[in-house]
């Protein structure tokens, strides 16, 4: 049943937002170290193209599989290419979404351990947020879209929240936004805040 | 040829046996049974009726014998389902007093006018006949007339309209609907008096019959939405269903699904005001309880006193409830979660406060939780089946004296006591009892993540669970709609805004009408226009 409530597709609101969040997220782990030693001075235009790559594959590939009528891009792939590619390309996505995501997942289960669970296993910690993640993904793109919608501005308002204290201190802003900071690796790591800041 | 033929036969035949199981098993005929025409003499249609009923071993059936004229009749009816002091003064005492007979088309038109005034239907077979006496009509038969009369008697017992046992509010409509459906509908039709207002009814269940009402708002509702219910219905009364308990389950897309996917209300005001917004209702006999669809979570989180009371009033109740929300469902995971993971989200007096609470109790933080969320369980099943007088006398003793006694014998700190007590009473603050019993069940879930993982765990599970809510769609609309996915609404998901300003309907029940206020000025005239009102 075709409804304006669940319509079924990935709208501008779930796009926009799920976008942020990637640049967001993007700015916050491990690829930010990665962002500037590749990029250097010019890193924080990689968020952007990355941002601009995802949008201009994705919004074709939507319209691809609406002229299919696939659900999802393994359907597509059988439709256009038969099940053997499909195979490989999920396959090879697999491995290839397990690599980012065990550099991704690197940096928060260290700050997480080192913060909060000192005698955890890093691996229990890693496995949570794996199992986490694996079941929102699970759900589709549309709920990590509707998700995101839900929490933008809050996640906006806190992100602002928490930059604007410190920018109180003596010292350069630019050094308190990770994707703003310089190039120089030798710059000390950034102390994260403390919990109380929270409160 | 003739092999094919044998072949139909013995499918013909195995159809009848099947039927005949049916009829056998069911008692009466359902749609699938033989239908037997109503026969000219009165005595084989008495003994088929009494074959039926299984009378004289069930005395309920009662055969009473008249007459038309010169001819015999007999009123056959169930004992207790009619107003049996109305059948001499309405039917038996005109039909005596008629001296001739009329034979042929004469008869009926005859039995038209004596019966004029009653509601009189005319019943040609015998399967009719059976269903209408268990409907509480009375059947008139006569002999030399293939034709039966039925007249609606119907008096089956119910309580009188009461007051909300379980919605209650401190201003607004004080009445609940009741077992009767036919009651419950003119209850409703008080409140929507439109002629827009269509009923549909269905009977579902081949021992129960029990009937169905399909309400919506014409031209409101949407007819895709509504074809959706009438669908689904009508394919349950086609079904083979020995009884019918409650209709929510047979209809819910997700029966194992914790959320809910109706909202059941007992409020005759909330029912029509969801039926404005385009939503349907169902009404099922013998429940006083209708169920609303679709409900996504905020229409499970509003009272309907938010409109009753002021702005600011209905607003500043519709936020404790978020919180109470948020309090139900976290307040002791948090509790879990930051005693044993993160003691420095704690202030430090009063973290050595909950150390030196903690210091006499044995267990760890998340057994003596556990303790005491059970116990508080149990003493709230144990306050809801004990007798009316005795609840509350439960309640404080559950709550205080036990307590304060686990506190006293070292099994409890006092500041869970605390905690335990601020969710009991968020709990009491959700409105929706299926939300409750939601809440309340993840809230176990809750404390079992933040004791492996602290925040992380809570966090998690709590991105788990808003995945699922964010893509639960039952009858294809979304739980968290309007605002996962976003949608226009009525801008009173969260806190209401005033009569004036909630101009749209909410689009999500997919309502035909847009708009819900139609004015022909621009806003309320305050009382300086009205005293120099311009031209």
């Amino acid at each position: 049943m075709e409804t304006p409530s669940t319509n079924r597709r990935i709208g501008f609101r779930e796009l926009m937002t799920t976008t942020f969040f990637l640049i967001a997220i993007r700015g916050t782990d491990e690829n930010t170290t990665l962002y500037f030693q590749i990029g250097g001075n010019a890193a924080w235009m990689v968020p952007l193209v990355q941002w601009l790559t995802f949008v201009l594959l994705f919004v074709p590939l939507t319209r691809k599989m609406e002229r299919h009528g696939a659900d999802d891009v393994f359907r597509l792939l059988k439709l256009m290419w038969g099940p053997t590619s499909t195979r490989l390309v999920a396959g090879s996505l697999f491995f290839l979404l397990l690599a980012l995501g065990a550099l991704c997942f690197r940096p928060y289960v260290v700050m997480l351990s080192v913060m909060f669970y000192l005698r955890t296993p890093e691996h229990a910690v890693g496995l949570v947020l794996l199992l986490g993640g694996m079941y929102v993904a699970s759900r589709g793109y549309k709920a990590i879209g509707r998700m995101g919608n839900m929490f933008f501005v809050y996640a906006m308002f806190f992100f602002v929240s928490l930059v604007r204290p410190r920018c109180h201190r003596p010292r350069r802003p630019v050094l308190h936004l990770s994707l703003l900071r310089s190039g120089n690796p030798a710059d000390p790591p950034r102390i994260p805040p403390h919990p109380r800041l929270f409160l | 040829m003739l092999r094919l033929w044998s072949v139909f036969r013995r499918r013909q035949e195995k159809q009848r046996v099947l039927k005949e199981a049916a009829a056998k098993r069911t008692g009466t005929p359902g749609t699938k049974c033989p239908k037997f025409p109503i026969s000219p003499r009165l005595k084989v249609n008495v003994t088929k009726i009494r074959e039926h009923f299984h009378s004289p071993q069930n005395l309920d059936l009662k055969v009473r014998h008249v007459t038309y004229g010169r001819r015999k009749a007999a009123i056959v009816y169930l004992e207790g389902t009619i107003e049996e002091s109305t059948i001499d003064e309405a039917v038996i005492r005109p039909l005596n007093e008629r001296a001739t007979f009329a034979a042929g088309k004469k008869a009926y038109t005859e039995i038209t006018t004596i019966l004029d005034s009653l509601h009189l239907d005319y019943v040609d077979e015998m399967e009719d006949a059976l269903q209408h006496i268990l409907d509480g009509h009375i059947v008139l038969f006569i002999d030399g007339i293939r034709r039966a009369f039925a007249i609606d008697f119907s008096f089956f017992p119910t309580r009188f309209v009461q007051e909300p046992k379980i919605e209650h509010v401190l201003k607004g409509p004080q009445e609940a609907f009741v077992e009767d459906l036919h009651q419950n509908l003119v209850i409703l039709r008080r409140y929507l008096r439109s002629p827009n207002l269509v009923h549909e009814s269905f009977r579902i269940g081949t021992e129960t019959r029990t009937e169905v009402a399909l309400l919506y708002l014409k031209g409101t509702a949407s007819e895709e939405f509504v074809d959706r219910f009438r669908r689904r219905l009508g394919e349950l009364a086609q079904a083979d269903f020995q009884r019918v308990v409650f209709i929510k389950e047979l209809l819910d897309p997700y029966p194992k699904s914790l959320l809910p996917s109706f909202l059941a209300t007992e409020r005759p005001d909330r029912a029509a005001f969801h039926l404005l917004e385009g939503h349907v209702v169902l009404m099922q006999e013998n429940f006083p309880f209708v169920l609303i669809a679709p409900a996504p979570q905020w229409n499970l989180l509003h009272t309907p006193d938010e409109h009753y009371q002021r702005w600011a009033f209905g607003n500043f109740l519709g936020g404790l409830r978020i919180s109470a929300f948020f309090l139900n469902l976290l307040a002791p995971a948090l509790y879990v979660a930051a005693v044993n993971f993160h003691p420095e989200t704690i202030p430090l007096d009063l973290l050595v406060s909950i150390a030196g609470s903690r210091e006499y109790v044995p267990y760890p933080t998340v057994v003596e939780v556990l303790l005491m969320e059970s116990s508080f369980e149990l003493i709230r099943e144990a306050s809801t089946r004990i007798p009316t007088q005795i609840g509350p006398t439960i309640g404080i003793v559950g709550a205080l004296i036990l307590g304060q006694a686990a506190v006293q014998a070292g099994l409890i700190s006092p500041i869970l006591v605390i905690v335990v007590a601020i969710t009991a009473l968020a709990s009491f603050a959700i409105p929706d009892q299926s939300l409750g019993v939601f809440l309340r069940i993840m809230r176990f879930f809750f404390i079992f993540a933040a004791a492996l993982f602290g925040f992380l765990g809570i966090a998690t599970l709590f991105a788990v669970l808003l995945a699922y809510m964010v893509s639960h769609e039952p009858f294809g609309v979304g739980h968290m709609t309007p605002v996962a996915p976003y949608l226009p609404s009525s801008k009173d998901t969260f806190f209401r805004r005033t009569f004036w300003e909630e101009t749209h309907n909410p689009e999500t029940a997919m309502p035909q009408a847009e708009l819900r206020l139609r004015l022909p000025f621009r806003r309320i005239p305050a009382w300086k226009d009205l005293r120099n009102p311009k031209p």
